[in-house]
């Protein structure tokens, strides 16, 4: 019995598939939700600044905070990229091995 | 900025994972793991906490009189508390290391997306990062009051970072 390459690709694809349609759709929520609220938030410092609202007192720490937010947002976004690649990778790494297995007979240990 | 953030598209992660693949040969290791374990008690904690936080803003959302902040310091120090709790235990957490990781590292930066310092968990730093705003929070309001500006823009800042940390925690139940 040989390895069936066409039906292979098809099963990786179809695995790898399964896990990003979920993950990319939350990443896009997530991404979506994100600027939206740090531009809220920009322009809310903004016009406090201009308005004596942000006080003397408060002024520097929300202004280095923007910078703050941004950059983890980013981390965020390579966290969970991360987190879909191990999935996709883990996917696509036990579709190969049940198919080795069922050609070989031989059950390898993951 | 968009163009930085569709380089993380379906397309993409899917190229990553073939040039790894066939770079590193799939066959080169069993499953892999890139990220920390999900903490079942962390991401309950959070819920809780998220929910406790956001109440205590609605009650303060028009600002609030330096005079009145002794009756607002204990509900302060215990949100203070619970958010440098959950930021350790968020941190206390091992973060894989392996060659994969290295590789799948490299694949992102090359996209442009800034890359996590050895052991850096963004949901630990947004933790800590709320911790530290509700703390220049009590400060403030317990020297001058807090305007109804100054109110707005703190809630705004826990609520971006409640944002990452709930997502990255969510992302970790695979």
């Amino acid at each position: 019995m040989e390895l069936d390459i066409t039906q292979l690709m098809k099963d990786i694809s179809t695995a790898v598939s399964a896990v990003l349609g979920k993950d990319v759709t939350t990443i896009q929520g997530f991404r979506d939700r994100q600027l939206k609220a740090i531009a809220q938030q920009s322009a809310l410092i903004t016009a406090g600044i201009a308005t004596g609202e942000i006080t003397e007192e408060t002024r520097e720490f929300f202004l280095d905070s923007l910078q703050d937010m941004v950059l983890n947002f980013l981390k965020t976004l390579q966290g969970v990229a991360q987190v879909t690649i191990e999935k996709a990778w883990n996917a696509a790494v036990t579709v190969i091995w049940d198919a080795i297995e069922k050609v070989t007979g031989i059950r390898l240990v993951g | 900025m968009d163009l930085l953030l569709n380089r993380l598209r379906r397309k993409s992660i899917v190229r990553i994972v073939l040039i790894l693949g066939i770079s590193l040969g799939f066959l080169t290791g069993c499953t892999v793991r890139l990220a920390p374990q999900h903490n079942q008690a962390l991401a309950a904690g959070l819920v809780e906490q998220n929910k406790a936080v956001m109440e205590f803003f609605a009650f303060y959302a028009w600002g609030t009189k330096a005079a009145s902040f002794p009756e607002r310091l204990p509900e302060y120090n215990r949100l203070i508390g619970n958010f440098d709790a959950l930021a350790l235990q968020a941190d206390a957490r091992p973060v894989p290391r392996n060659k994969i990781k290295t590789k799948v590292n490299e694949a992102l930066q090359k996209r442009g997306i800034p890359v996590l310092e050895e052991g850096e968990i963004p949901s630990a730093t947004a933790l800590r990062k709320i911790y530290e705003t509700l703390v220049k929070m009590r400060d403030t309001d317990q020297k001058q009051g807090l305007t109804l500006t100054e109110s707005q823009a703190f809630k705004g800042m826990v609520k971006i970072y409640l944002d990452q940390a709930l997502t990255y925690e969510n992302f970790l139940e695979r």
